[in-house]
């Protein structure tokens, strides 16, 4: 068997290679066309064996380009290096491909054939495009972002990669000292936070969960941030970088505060108030009983005595009422299943010694351990100042209160109708009865803060109150409140 | 005879206590403005008095306080605490106080009060 000649050899190894290799005359007509840029193009070697390469591969937006490199390549003015052409494929689509050009010459030095070495790096050329266009994106966002957006490298070496204008905006220093200084952050961090930021650069774990830190800005003033990071593993898992959104949360930080200084300040001055208000009420309350006790006082002036007394414990009942008001809004929400007939019956034995001067008559059909709603201490509240009301507002010596409680089952409520024999509430009165701190309407007499407080205890148990007239169409005959408080699923 | 001693911060609640008890036949025999001064009187106090009222909130020392250090002195001491500080009530139990009225209260409740204590010593 004759040996292969080179030629052949290299034709073998040329078709199955897993490059593409390309052979042209020196007009570019195509005198080689491997399997590999069969496979890639969809043309057969037969189908452009003599064609030009220019108009039969190259794209029409690269032809004049590559046509003219060719030309000087041939002519000997550029030497062979690396070069990139588009190729448009059999069925229309478009290739990326990567040259090298090998010469080959006559015994004259003319060049007679060019072999082109190439890789199909369309996959590869995508992949950067996207991860150009994705940077592009990212750094759009990051220098429109209010957020400070920050790239830390901590391998090979610790510095800021990257830094957001908001950071300038926010801390007043510019991105340049932080690109300076890695431990920039050092510098600017508030006193009483710099050991906590330490301890959280010394274990950058610390950074994935969210932080609040304080910063001293550059004129001095206090920067309040809330930041969150992420950090970057390389290929063999090593922690190379951290990179974090930064949110100035100042202007939160300050209206919490005012609002607990305005709290503390509302629970002082609650606190005095009825501290002293209390202790003048017992001074007045001892000094009219001693005359109601005295032998020597008018028996006929005795009554406006009893009324002045009176007087002073619904003072007192204020007091308490604000007291409690505002012990709803600071006690923690913690409901529990509460049998509503205990604290009823407290109540109405709490309305009876509020009212000591009157008969009360309350009949209720709720039994013990009938019902199990969803409440908390305050409930006996609730029904206290309902109960309260309608003695202090019903002219009678007798005050007759029917109290009435059904399952109300597509709602998984229990509905309790509070009936009293009182002068009524007419119907404009009738929504804004309850709505005395919404509305911030603080003069309307007659309710008292009473009604308010059971809004805000049933508002708690996400129950609801209503009034209605308890003969209907007749306010006059006496109010019916209306509680829906959530019963046990 | 009842005796009673007065621990209060408030001159005009002294004098309308001490115009009611004498009208219901029971003896002030000690007043005190602060804790501090209920501690040095008590201690110079032979016979002690049967009830003490105490507020909580005095200046020097509060009433918890004073009623721990009287306690102390005398664990047979019945203080009956009357203040306008309900936040107090747990504390002045801890410390030994018998019963805890809020302020204002009835002459009658008040009275009740010290019945009761005094049945059942």
């Amino acid at each position: 068997m004759p040996e292969p000649t080179l030629q052949h050899r290299f034709q073998n190894l040329a078709e199955a290679a897993e490059v593409l290799i390309i052979g042209m005359n020196a007009r570019g007509k195509i005198t080689f066309f491997n399997r590999k840029c069969e496979q890639v193009t969809g043309y057969t070697q037969d189908e452009v064996f003599g064609k030009s390469v220019f108009t039969s591969l190259i794209s029409k937006q690269d032809r004049a380009a590559v046509r003219k490199r060719f030309n000087r390549l041939v002519a000997g003015e550029v030497s062979s290096d690396s070069s990139e052409a588009r190729w448009i494929t059999k069925d229309g689509n478009q290739l990326v491909t990567q040259w090298r050009n090998t010469l080959i010459y006559d015994e004259r030095g003319t060049v007679i054939e060019i072999f082109g070495i190439g890789l199909d790096i369309t996959e590869q050329k995508m992949a950067e495009n996207k991860l150009r266009e994705s940077e592009a994106l990212f750094r759009l966002l990051a220098e429109n972002a209010l957020d400070s957006i920050y790239l830390f490298s901590l391998h090979p070496k610790r510095k800021f990669e990257y830094v957001s204008p908001a950071t300038t905006r926010m801390t007043g220093y510019a991105a340049e000292e932080f690109y300076a200084n890695p431990d920039f952050v050092i510098k600017i961090i508030h006193p009483d936070d710099l050991s906590t930021l330490q301890s959280m650069l010394a274990d950058p774990a610390a950074f994935t969960a969210p932080s609040e830190l304080r910063w001293v800005k550059k004129d001095g003033s206090v920067l309040w941030t809330e930041q969150q990071s992420r950090l970057i593993h390389d290929d063999d898992e090593k922690l190379i970088a951290i990179h974090g959104v930064v949110r100035d949360i100042t202007g939160r930080k300050q209206a919490t505060d005012d609002m607990q200084r305005a709290r503390n300040l509302a629970e002082f001055l609650v606190d005095l108030m009825a501290h002293d208000l209390n202790n003048i009420n017992q001074g007045i309350l001892s000094a009219l009983e001693i005359l109601l006790h005295d032998p020597g006082f008018p028996e006929q002036l005795a009554g406006r005595l009893k009324d002045a007394i009176a007087q002073v414990e619904r003072s007192a009942y204020l007091i308490d009422s604000v007291k409690r008001f505002q012990r709803i809004d600071v006690e923690p929400l913690q409901l529990k299943l509460v049998d509503p007939f205990a604290p009823l019956q407290s109540a109405i034995w709490a309305a009876e010694r509020a009212h000591p001067a009157k008969q009360l008559f309350v009949t209720s059909n709720i039994r013990k351990g009938q019902y199990q709603v969803l409440a908390d201490g305050f409930l006996s509240e609730l029904f206290f100042n309902i109960l309260h009301n309608a003695a202090k507002y019903d002219r009678s010596d007798r005050v007759t209160i029917d109290v009435r409680a059904n399952k109300i089952r597509d709602k998984h409520s229990l509905r309790i109708q509070i009936m009293d024999h009182g002068p009524g509430i007419p119907d404009e009165e009738k929504e804004r009865i309850f709505s005395r701190l919404a509305s911030r309407r603080t003069g309307v007499k007659g309710s008292g803060i009473g009604l308010t407080l059971v809004n805000q205890i049933l508002h708690r148990y996400g129950g609801t109150i209503s009034i209605a007239d308890r003969v209907e169409g007749d306010h006059t005959q006496g109010a019916n409140f209306m509680i829906l408080i959530p019963l046990k699923e | 005879m009842v005796s009673i001693f007065i621990v209060d911060d408030d001159e005009n609640l002294h004098r309308v206590y001490r115009s009611f008890f004498t009208m219901k036949g029971i003896d002030v025999i000690a007043s005190a403005f602060d804790g501090s001064e209920a501690v040095k009187i008590f201690g110079k106090l032979n016979p002690r008095p049967d009830i003490l009222l105490m507020d909580y909130r005095m200046p020097i020392k509060d009433g918890v306080s004073t009623t721990k250090e009287i306690r102390q002195m005398d664990p047979a001491s019945k203080i009956i605490f009357l203040s306008a500080d309900e936040t107090a009530r747990d504390q002045a139990l801890k410390a030994g106080a018998i019963s805890f009225l809020i302020k204002p209260v009835r002459f009658a409740h008040l009275l009740e009060t010290i019945s009761e204590v005094l049945v059942n010593q």
